[in-house]
């Protein structure tokens, strides 16, 4: 062969391996729409804390891709036998994103961190709570962080000392309250530790640029234990445009979807194939607001609003099936839920001559004499048709006017507050965070119930003592201030209705019981309780386009159950797909 | 001259006082706080009810640093003070939106970004406004000029944020050569720069038709005319000259618009810009941010007039006579 053809034929297979070595070692990028934020410090619930659980931050502990709680950063832990002390040991490979040894301080700072009043207003304590002063700290009850139940064994080993036994606070672990922070950077460069180019990090990933309202990227994190088995290289975040436009022209790989879109999707078949639908674990819900009316102490008044709302309609022309027709706040997907109870469903299905025989039962025959009910919505709901809807079978269907008041933000969010000369009502989506029957009754929102049942004049005395508080506060007096705490707690947990505090001892006593199946049992009577002051109308169904390359990485886990907890973010462990 | 800028910067000190003071005024008196809006939003109706929430709020109110500033103990002229120390010492605390940030840091970051885009968007304005403006006076009553003005006004009329949905579509669909979001490449800023020029072509090819009409109407361009003026110097040596002083007086308020109205197409693209901020900052109460945005909008505006005036100067002779 002369030298020309060997070298051509050199050449050519030079040009062909390259290719394929190139195709082989190609970048595997997943770009996506959603989870804005605003900070990635962890101790403020506005932040990117969604970001941080998909593939930033690692807890004590995670979940497998079958919902499984298994070891995250910690190898081992032990429980004691009262079920209130953790014993946790980290495991020794574990490490930061620069390369710095994790260990069992900077659990201890960062949950510490999170706590610290001085910090963000995070509201998203979960398991947290449950650790011994964790509140009283968090509330400036107390004001050494020595008191939390946290305590460093030694750099690999760490105890968590709870307020009593609660099951699920494993679970927690696997939260961003219960998340390490980076001590080092955090005591060199204060808040700005949590920029880009700062934010040091222990997930399968890394933060590696942010552009506020415009997009951040996250890559491979070297240093990550399970880093071999980490798949997607590079995760591209979009923060603004219009998502669907973007998928369209094939800049992002995964969307959000919403009843708008779906006529167009439902006309293409390319994109129709590309459609994922899978169940969530978040309610739509409307809740009632403060206020005094005999009315709304009527059980059968509470029943007959249920029964007056045709949520099978709702739910197929309204929400265009993007929800599924609930008959009970929590949804199916969680245990403890009152959703398959054949009373609750009986109790709440629709049935608006039922409806109208409770309503004249209870004294107001036809709607005549019935309070007008307010509808406080801001302009993020403005354009939500479920709003209407409701509003439409109250209306038609039980004869009582349904006024809306359209509020600006700032406004809404005073009046929200605000006490009520008549029946007031707003709405919200809920989301349970885990499948564990705790998850919808943490004490705190027990609590929130217990005052939200307070009569008026309860409620007046309960705010001139947080006024007395402040002024407390202000001199510096934190004696006094617990003591009108305590009090406050008294008006809460005595004056409240029989139901609301039935609730509470029903969870209560749930808390301290190890037997699984009676825990469920009472969560699940406290469950039922709750559902006859929450109006639940849909379980929402994400409904995700997923470009048919990407789903390819990500595919696999897309109906993994824990994709259900998480509103709308369904890629978490789309990373972590185990090379088979 | 000199006495004069300086004179004017003095009343621009004292305007922007009376600007802070109006905006601070009303910023307090309207409903609803940071801290309440973020604990609802937070929430979201898990502690509908609100008395836990109020208590939380009350009891951390003294301790962070954006409390120290703006917290409910602080007396509201102390807030007031604090604040205008800040803006003279470039100190003016944290975002409470974006808390890891300062003030100063987030206008660094994102002025040069709106000013950048305004400035491209004005530019292409001009080259187009201005010859537009030109054919449709000099093509009086033709057919030239009724479809100019007709084009004219459906640009100056349609929002930019519907312009923007429109260039999204030709470009990126279309003739699908631009992408429809991002930054940090210069062909994303076409896009955004194209959707804010529409409306100033319009505006400004409609005065300049104006302005050039009017200027032709004078003596001196009779004169021009029977001295035997070639057309091209007729209007190009002698009307045009004239008839771009006007144009001037609307540029300047037009940049400072377009600085700090782009809301909607930096969310459309991807623009991290001021608007996005300030725009987010009145629906959460940031009111760092908000006290910010008043008055470095009122500042822009107030320097644009002065830049105005002072192109005058050196434009209009009869400006120049009358101040000896």
């Amino acid at each position: 062969m002369n030298l020309r053809k060997s070298l051509t034929v050199f050449l050519s297979v030079l040009i062909l391996s390259s290719s394929f070595l190139g195709i082989a070692y190609a970048e595997k990028v997943f770009r996506w729409h959603g989870s804005w934020g605003n900070t990635w410090d962890l101790s403020f619930h506005q932040g990117f804390i969604w970001v941080h659980m998909m593939g930033l931050s690692e807890g004590l502990m995670k979940w497998d891709k079958d919902m499984k709680l298994i070891n995250g950063m910690a190898e081992s832990y032990t429980i004691s036998k009262d079920g209130t002390v953790y014993t946790f040991k980290i495991r020794k490979d574990a490490r930061w994103s620069n390369g710095d040894k994790l260990t069992a301080h900077d659990f201890e700072f960062g949950i510490k961190y999170i706590l610290d009043p001085k910090n963000g207003k995070g509201s998203f304590f979960g398991g947290a709570w449950y650790i011994k002063n964790a509140k009283a700290y968090a509330q400036s009850e107390i004001s050494d962080p020595n008191q939390v139940g946290i305590k460093v064994i030694d750099d690999y080993t760490l105890q968590i000392t709870l307020d009593g036994p609660h099951p699920d606070f494993l679970t927690t672990c696997s939260l961003p309250t219960l998340y390490p922070i980076h001590k080092a950077s955090v005591e060199k460069l204060g808040k700005k530790a949590f920029e880009a180019g700062n934010l040091v990090t222990n997930g399968p990933y890394r933060l590696v640029s942010y552009t506020p309202n415009v997009e951040y990227i996250l890559e491979k994190n070297p240093y990550y234990y399970d880093a071999e088995k980490v798949e997607i290289d590079k995760i591209v975040g979009k923060l603004g445009g219009d998502a669907f436009l973007m998928y369209r022209r094939n800049e992002v790989d995964l969307i959000n979807v919403g009843p708008a879109q779906l006529p167009v999707i439902e006309k293409d078949p390319v994109m129709k194939k590309e459609l994922v639908i899978f169940p969530q674990s978040t309610v739509n819900l409307a809740y009632i607001l403060a206020f005094d009316h005999p009315a709304f102490d009527d059980i059968r008044v509470l029943t007959a609003l249920q029964k007056a709302i045709d949520k099978e309609r709702i739910c197929k022309f309204v929400y265009r099936g993007l929800a599924k027709p609930a008959y009970s706040w929590v949804t199916d997907l969680i245990p403890g839920s009152t959703a398959n109870d054949p009373e609750v469903i009986e109790k709440f299905r629709y049935d608006p001559e039922a409806a109208r025989k409770l309503l004249a039962e209870a004294g107001y025959p036809g709607g005549k004499g019935f309070p007008t009910i307010h509808f406080l919505i801001n302009p993020g709901q403005a354009t939500d048709p479920l709003i209407l809807a409701v509003k439409s079978e109250w209306e038609k269907n039980l004869g009582i006017k349904v006024v809306i008041d359209n509020l600006e933000t700032g406004v809404w969010s005073v009046r929200i507050w605000q006490l009520h000369d008549e029946p007031t009502m707003s709405f919200s989506g809920a989301s349970i965070l885990y499948p564990d029957p705790a998850a919808p009754l943490t004490l705190n929102y027990v609590e929130g119930a217990l005052a939200g049942s307070l009569k008026r004049k309860d409620v007046v005395e309960y705010v001139k003592l947080d006024i007395q508080k402040t002024e407390a506060l202000k001199a510096g007096d934190t004696a006094k201030a617990a003591e009108l705490t305590k009090k406050q707690r008294d008006i809460i947990y005595r004056r409240s209705t029989p139901e609301a505090r039935k609730m509470l001892s029903l969870v209560q006593q749930a808390q301290k019981t190890a037997d699984p199946n009676k825990r469920l049992e009472l969560y699940r009577q406290a469950n039922k309780i709750r559902d006859l002051n929450m109006y639940s109308y849909g379980w929402n169904r994400s409904f995700i386009l997923i470009q048919p390359m990407a789903a390819r990485l990500v595919r696999s886990n897309f109906e993994v159950p824990f994709n259900k907890y998480l509103v709308g973010f369904p890629v978490s462990f789309a990373y972590i797909r185990t090379k088979e | 001259m000199s006495l004069y800028i300086v004179k004017r910067l003095g009343w621009i000190v004292f305007n922007l006082l009376i600007l802070s003071l109006i905006a601070f005024a009303l910023i307090k008196s309207v409903p609803g706080s940071f801290l309440e809006l973020q604990m609802l939003l937070g929430q979201a109706g898990t502690t509908a009810t609100g008395l836990t929430v109020s208590e939380i709020d009350k009891i951390r109110g003294v301790e962070t640093e954006m409390m120290k500033r703006w917290g409910p103990t602080v007396p509201l002229w102390e807030q007031y003070i604090t604040f205008i120390k800040g803006v003279v010492t470039l100190n003016m605390g944290p975002s409470f939106r974006w808390p890891t940030q300062t003030i100063e840091e987030i206008i660094k970051k994102t002025f040069p970004v709106s000013f950048t885009v305004a400035i491209l968007a004005i530019t292409i304005a001009v080259l187009i406004g201005i010859p537009l403006g030109i054919i449709a006076a000099l093509k009086q009553n033709s057919w030239i000029d009724y479809m100019v003005s007709a084009l004219v006004m459906i640009v100056s009329a349609i929002p930019n944020y519907v312009m923007a949905v429109f260039v999204i579509f030709l470009f990126s669909f279309w003739i699908p050569i631009l992408p429809t979001y991002g930054w940090g490449h210069p062909k994303n800023y076409i896009l955004p720069v194209l959707a804010m020029a529409f409306g100033p072509i319009g505006s400004i090819a409609g005065y300049m038709r104006t302005s050039l009409l009017d200027a032709l109407k004078q003596d001196y361009i009779r004169t021009a005319w029977a001295k035997g003026g070639k057309e091209r110097h007729v209007i190009f040596g002698h009307a045009m000259k004239n008839s771009l002083i006007p144009l001037v007086t609307i540029l300047g308020p037009m940049i400072s618009h377009l600085i700090l109205g782009t809301v909607f197409v930096e969310g459309m693209f991807g623009v991290p810009g001021m608007g996005q901020y300030f725009s987010q900052a009145a629906n959460s109460r940031d009111y760092p941010l908000m006290m910010a945005q008043t008055v470095i909008f009122g500042l822009i505006l107030m320097i644009m007039n002065l830049v105005v005036d002072i192109i005058y100067f050196f434009l209009d002779p009869r400006i120049r006579v009358s101040r000896r």
